[in-house]
């Protein structure tokens, strides 16, 4: 770690010894007017001089000033005009009414606060981008959408204010007590077009937080998604380095650390199981949300508990306006959204969303066959998501808000076991069948109280519950005297109590602090029973408690020390278990414009913590297999730590052209590894559910991981297309498994292209998508061999001395979508109609390797085959 | 420069460290019989993956094949005959005692194998009791397991004899051997042929397990095994059939190699040996064969109870 403290010095230094050039300044001015001398002063000595126009109008000036000092050159201009010029920061001044001549009660400085909101819906809006052109400084609202710039001088300023997906506004605003109110206007798209967009929201995505990952929902919501309805896993693959572990399902992979190291939250409230349908859509509905933020790689303080990245998703207050309607329906679910106000100061959103096709095919099946023996069988599964969030305002600056997420899996299904491609054939009384019951949920609830203390001192405190249940039952019956009877329960709570202070110090500094206080209680349980035959039956019956506590600390600044630089170093500590553990663990981002309007740098490095792992058993297939379990870190397994640097630019090449680059490295200690790779599930019952029987299939090790992506972006009226690239890797090693050298991951991807066209018709919409990717890692014998046993005869094995050492072929698959938007029964209406794997191509997603008689036989699996889906939405 | 740096960026950072791999690994394959002579040692090679198993190419005939065995060292010498056979020196009949300590050590090339342990005390079989059901059951079949795009499982209904039985074995230990380290492998081996994956689950033919936590009889370890044997019809009768009952005592390294053995289309067996892949194991071995008539009652094959190759 020698690289990351030189480079961290290097920044420093950089920081500390910027100099300070001393210009040469020679003004002479006899009875001239004061707006042209203020100029000159301005050009001669390359500082910002702010004025009102209202204030200078018919001031004349005297002035012949020889020197370097540009107080003194102001001072100079400024003499006998009732005004002074006030230093706001390094080279920025602004022209004021000196204090003698200004109302005795008005203060010296001000802060210029206030709320950037929805202009259709009052929703504020965290994340919009304030800036002040003319001093070149700004700063980005708050999760209440709160502003401040503090310790102006008390005149009026061009304000500028810009929201993704909005367009963008700007004021002149005055500061001291009024807290203003900006609305934005939703950019002036057709019903979410991600086509035709503003120069100025480029300009906000061009200005974005260094590691923060930026996309106006709008455009989130129109990316193609896989199952035909908005998803936002599945959107987020449309930016580099993110991508879904399989091919349409399966958790998300950001920069190849594997998913468990990312931390979903919503509404400040962590899900430990973000996922429906077998992973493969998530319980993230994009028309939910008012702000997602996805940090990738190194992030600020405020965050901690993982060690990739971090996915923040904000609920929708519901509109304050008037009431707004969604309906959707999708191949596989239908959905609505609500949002009213509830009273003056109060709105709600509602929203539901439901999978259908236990309602096509049926759950319970009663069948008869023709000796009059009955029986009932299911297949029935369904999932369900529930949200609502409540907000009342009790007056500006002190906001309450409680938000409710319910969802789950609910799978039933009671078959005979020899099923075959006649469907009608499964309806049939037989004794020898299979039960499968598979229920997931995550239920939490949050609860926000946001107070603006002063002009200055934002508070938000924040308390929530959040829990992961599931349950896997299994009863299978291949006999009629043998029968195995399974119930598995995974049960995870996490309570916890958040105090989050902004200190909105000066224009130069904005400070964070907050604390954060969390109890988590884990619960297992397994019952199984074998009945193997009518007099051998094997029990075992398994509990597994733990429970620990967290409390973490963090302090951050967003300090601009230049108008041209953007610095936010942090740190956050905390402390688990007790005392077991504590970390304390720094982190540094920065953003230099090297021309604000062409091109910007960007790098952060950090130190993140995890105290929690994700493990799976890997032996038993009749359970652990939705409900993969989080172990806390203890005395036998050490928490995982990583180290991330990062590093980038971002380029608008011209309007609607814009290029990024970035590079990363990820150092874990502390991961943990399987101990046998070649292991699958294959018994009824593993070693058990006791945590320890469970570690002792994994092995800490380390994981590395470094790339670089590239993405490029060209936005026309009619027309748009991007372009991502990222190459690296993903590697791991353990001491443990005799490995001397890095493997790769089991997610490793070297290469993976994107392209996706888009292209406008009138109220048609057509996209084209591209995905090009190395194939997955995977094992391939090198070699065969027999031995012998005194038991067995011979055997005949592939010898597979390396773990992935070889890989699947690559991936390639086009997919093609159209959309068309239009009105009907009084109500806007947006219809898409998707074709998966356009060219049908059966991609190889897994691959075995089996010893026949002429060496080895590769049997492989494929993907999905061509697949026309659809989605329709309506709006009121 | 800049170029150069970004090409390195674009293609390095992609570049596959798949690190070649020496086709011809050293494969070894011994075992110390407790109470017996000491055994032959096979050596061989990997070969190519990509092509039928060639025995002929595999054979190592130009190995050096030492045992260090009570207190002596013996060189193994290969067969003329059977190649990548390695048969013990003129040293007379060695007998492997239980409790001794061994190290073994092929040399091959540059490449060196090595393994050590204790012989395992003798194990006996003692009672067998065999249990078969009045009629066979049904039960879903399926003749193999394989990847598939299709939802068909393949799977159909057949009938089965569901057999049990009950085996018990000494239960004594030697200085030198820890019985917290003893592991028993017990098998039924039936020599009618029948396979289900789905089946096979349920049935107990062949466990590994710590000797010390099974159950104890009157002085004698106990399991209980389950085998199948499969019919056409619900009213066929249980055919007579032979089925062989061993058991094998040995350290956790026989133990983990028997364990992971049984699935080559996904892995290999799990080696004691440095320097090579195989086995080279002290174990003690006991089997039986017994008739099982098709009215249920069972007697001993008149077989000698010998390691069964």
């Amino acid at each position: 770690m020698g690289g990351v403290r030189k480079l961290f010095s290097l920044i420093v230094l950089l920081l500390v010894t910027a100099p300070a050039a001393a210009q040469a300044l020679r003004v002479d001015v006899d009875d001239g007017a004061l707006r042209e001398a203020l100029l000159t002063v301005r050009e001669q000595a390359g500082v910002d001089v702010v004025f009102s126009e209202r204030l200078v109008r018919g001031k004349r000036s005297t002035c012949s000033y020889d020197g370097s000092d540009v107080v003194g050159a102001l001072a100079c201009v400024l003499r006998d005009t009732g005004l002074e010029a006030q230093r706001v920061r390094r080279n920025q001044y602004v022209v004021v009414q000196s204090s003698a001549e200004a109302a005795s009660s008005e203060p010296d400085r001000v802060t210029l606060a206030g709320y950037v909101v929805d202009g259709h819906t009052d929703e504020v809006l965290p994340g919009a981008h304030v800036y002040l052109p003319d001093l070149r400084v700004g700063t980005v609202t708050n999760e209440a959408g709160f502003f401040a710039l503090p310790s102006l001088p008390p005149v009026d300023y061009r304000v500028r204010v810009s929201y993704l997906g909005y367009a963008p506004v700007e004021r002149r605003l005055t500061g001291g007590g009024v807290k203003h109110t900006i609305p934005l206007d939703p950019a002036t798209l057709t019903s979410g077009s991600i086509l035709v967009e503003s120069e100025a929201e480029d300009e906000t995505e061009f200005t974005s937080v260094p590691g923060l990952l930026a996309e106006s929902l709008s455009r989130l919501e129109a990316l193609p998604s896989f199952p035909g309805e908005s998803d936002l896993f599945q959107a987020l693959q449309w930016f580099p380095g993110i991508r879904k572990t399989g091919e349409v399902n399966g958790g998300m992979v950001i920069r190849g650390a594997p998913p468990d190291q990312n931390l979903y939250l919503l509404d400040g409230a962590p899900v430990y199981h973000p996922w429906h349908a077998f992973s493969l859509i998530s319980i993230f509905q994009t028309e939910t949300f008012k702000s997602i933020k996805l940090y990738r790689g190194s992030f600020p303080s405020e965050y901690g508990g993982r060690i990739s990245s971090v996915l923040d998703a904000q609920m929708k207050d519901g509109s304050r306006r008037g009431p707004r309607l969604l309906v959707g329906l999708s191949p596989i679910s239908a959905r609505f959204i609500v949002e009213a106000p509830a009273a003056e100061n109060s709105s709600f959103m509602v929203a539901g969303r439901r999978s259908y096709i236990d309602k096509l095919i049926g759950r319970e099946h009663p069948v008869e066959n023709s000796s009059g023996r009955r029986d009932t069988l299911r297949t029935g599964y369904y999932f369900y998501d529930a949200s609502a969030k409540f907000t009342h305002r009790f007056r500006r600056g002190d906001r309450l808000s409680v938000s409710y997420y319910h969802g789950g899996d609910d799978l039933d299904l009671r078959l005979p076991f020899d099923l075959s491609l006649d469907f009608s054939s499964w309806l049939r009384p037989t004794d020898l069948f299979f039960e499968v019951v598979h229920r997931w949920e995550n239920r939490l609830i949050s609860s926000r109280y946001q107070h603006l203390l002063s002009d200055r001192l934002f508070a938000t405190v924040t308390a929530y519950s959040s829990s992961y249940l599931a349950r896997e039952g299994a009863f299978l019956r291949p006999t009629t005297t043998s029968a195995m009877e399974s119930d598995y329960r995974v049960d995870l709570r996490e309570t916890g109590l958040k105090l989050d202070v902004e200190y909105f110090r000066s224009l130069d500094h904005q400070f964070q602090a907050g604390i954060h206080a969390v109890k988590r209680d884990f619960e297992s349980s397994l019952d199984a029973t074998i009945r193997r035959s009518a007099s051998s039956t094997d029990d075992l019956s398994q509990v597994s408690a733990a429970n620990e506590s967290e409390v973490s600390i963090y302090v951050q600044d967003w300090w601009q020390p230049g108008d041209r630089w953007t610095v936010r170093p942090g740190l956050r500590m905390s402390v688990f278990g007790g005392g077991l553990y504590t970390h304390a663990v720094p982190g540094l981002s920065f953003e230099y414009a090297v021309d604000p309007q062409f091109l910007r740098l960007k790098m952060g490095v950090g130190r993140h913590v995890q105290y929690l792992h994700r493990l799976r058993d890997r032996y038993a297939f009749t359970y652990d297999l939705v409900t993969s379990r989080w172990i806390p870190a203890d005395e036998t397994v050490q928490p995982s730590t990583a180290y991330q640097v990062s590093g980038g630019f971002a380029s608008r090449l011209s309007d609607g052209v814009l290029v990024e680059a970035d590079a990363y490295f990820r150092d874990v200690d502390g991961a943990l590894l399987p101990e046998d790779e070649f292991r699958t599930k294959n018994d009824l019952v593993g070693p058990g559910i006791d945590v320890g029987e469970l570690l002792g299939q994994y092995v800490p090790g380390e994981a590395r991981a470094y790339g670089i992506e590239l993405s490029a972006r060209v936005v026309r009226p009619d027309w748009s297309l991007r372009l991502i690239y990222a190459g690296g890797r993903s590697l791991t090693r353990s001491a443990l498994l005799g490995e001397d050298s890095y493997r790769s991951a089991r997610y490793d991807v070297p290469r993976s292209l994107r392209v996706l066209g888009s292209r406008e018709l009138g109220n048609w919409r057509l996209m084209a998508s591209l995905d090009l990717r190395s194939g997955y890692p995977t094992s391939v014998p090198v070699a065969q061999y027999v031995v012998g046993d005194p038991l067995d005869e011979d055997q005949r094995y592939l010898h597979r001395p390396q773990v992935n050492n070889g890989r699947l072929p690559p991936y390639f698959r086009m997919d093609l979508s159209a959309e068309r938007d239009f009105r009907m029964l009084g109500a806007d209406w947006t219809a898409r109609v998707h074709l998966y794997n356009a060219m049908n191509r059966r991609n190889v997603i897994a691959r075995q390797y089996v010893p026949s008689a002429d060496g080895l036989e590769v049997q492989n699996r494929r993907g999905l085959p061509i697949l026309p889906l659809f989605d329709i939405e309506m709006r009121l | 420069m800049v170029c150069l740096m970004a090409a390195l960026m674009l293609f390095g950072t992609a570049c596959d460290t798949v690190a070649p791999v020496d086709e011809s690994r050293l494969v070894v394959e011994g075992y110390l019989t407790s109470g017996g002579p000491l055994s032959t040692v096979q050596v061989r090679r990997t070969v190519s993956p990509n092509g039928p198993y060639d025995p002929a190419r595999a054979a190592v005939d130009d190995a050096t094949v030492e045992l260090f065995i009570g207190g002596s060292t013996i060189s193994f010498a290969p067969d003329s005959k059977e190649k990548g056979t390695y048969r013990p020196g003129s040293t007379g009949e060695t007998m492997v005692a239980a409790g001794q300590s061994f190290s073994f050590r092929a040399a091959w090339r540059g490449t060196v194998a090595e393994a050590s342990g204790i012989v395992p005390p003798t194990v006996k079989l003692g009672e067998v009791d065999v249990t078969v059901p009045d009629e066979p059951i049904s039960a879903v079949l399926l003749d193999s397991l394989v990847l598939s795009d299709s939802i068909a499982t393949g799977l159909y209904t057949g009938y089965i004899y569901p057999i049990e039985v009950a085996i018990s074995w000494n239960d004594t230990t030697v200085q030198g051997w820890s019985p917290e380290s003893s592991w028993i492998r017990a098998q039924i081996r039936p020599f009618s042929a029948f396979s289900s994956p789905v089946i096979d689950l349920f049935l107990r033919s062949d466990e590994i397990f710590r000797e010390a936590e099974q159950m104890t009889i009157d002085g004698k370890r106990r399991w209980t095994g389950l085998y199948a044997v499969g019919v056409r019809n619900e009213d066929d009768p249980l055919p007579l059939h032979r089925v062989r009952i061993s058991i094998v005592r040995s350290s956790s390294d026989y133990a983990r190699f028997a364990a992971s053995k049984d699935a080559p289309e996904r892995r290999e067996p799990v080696t004691n040996l440095s320097g090579a892949v195989g086995i080279f194991a002290a174990i003690a071995v006991d089997s039986v064969d017994v008739y099982v008539e098709p009215d249920g009652s069972s007697s001993i094959a008149s077989h000698p109870r010998e390691v069964v190759r």
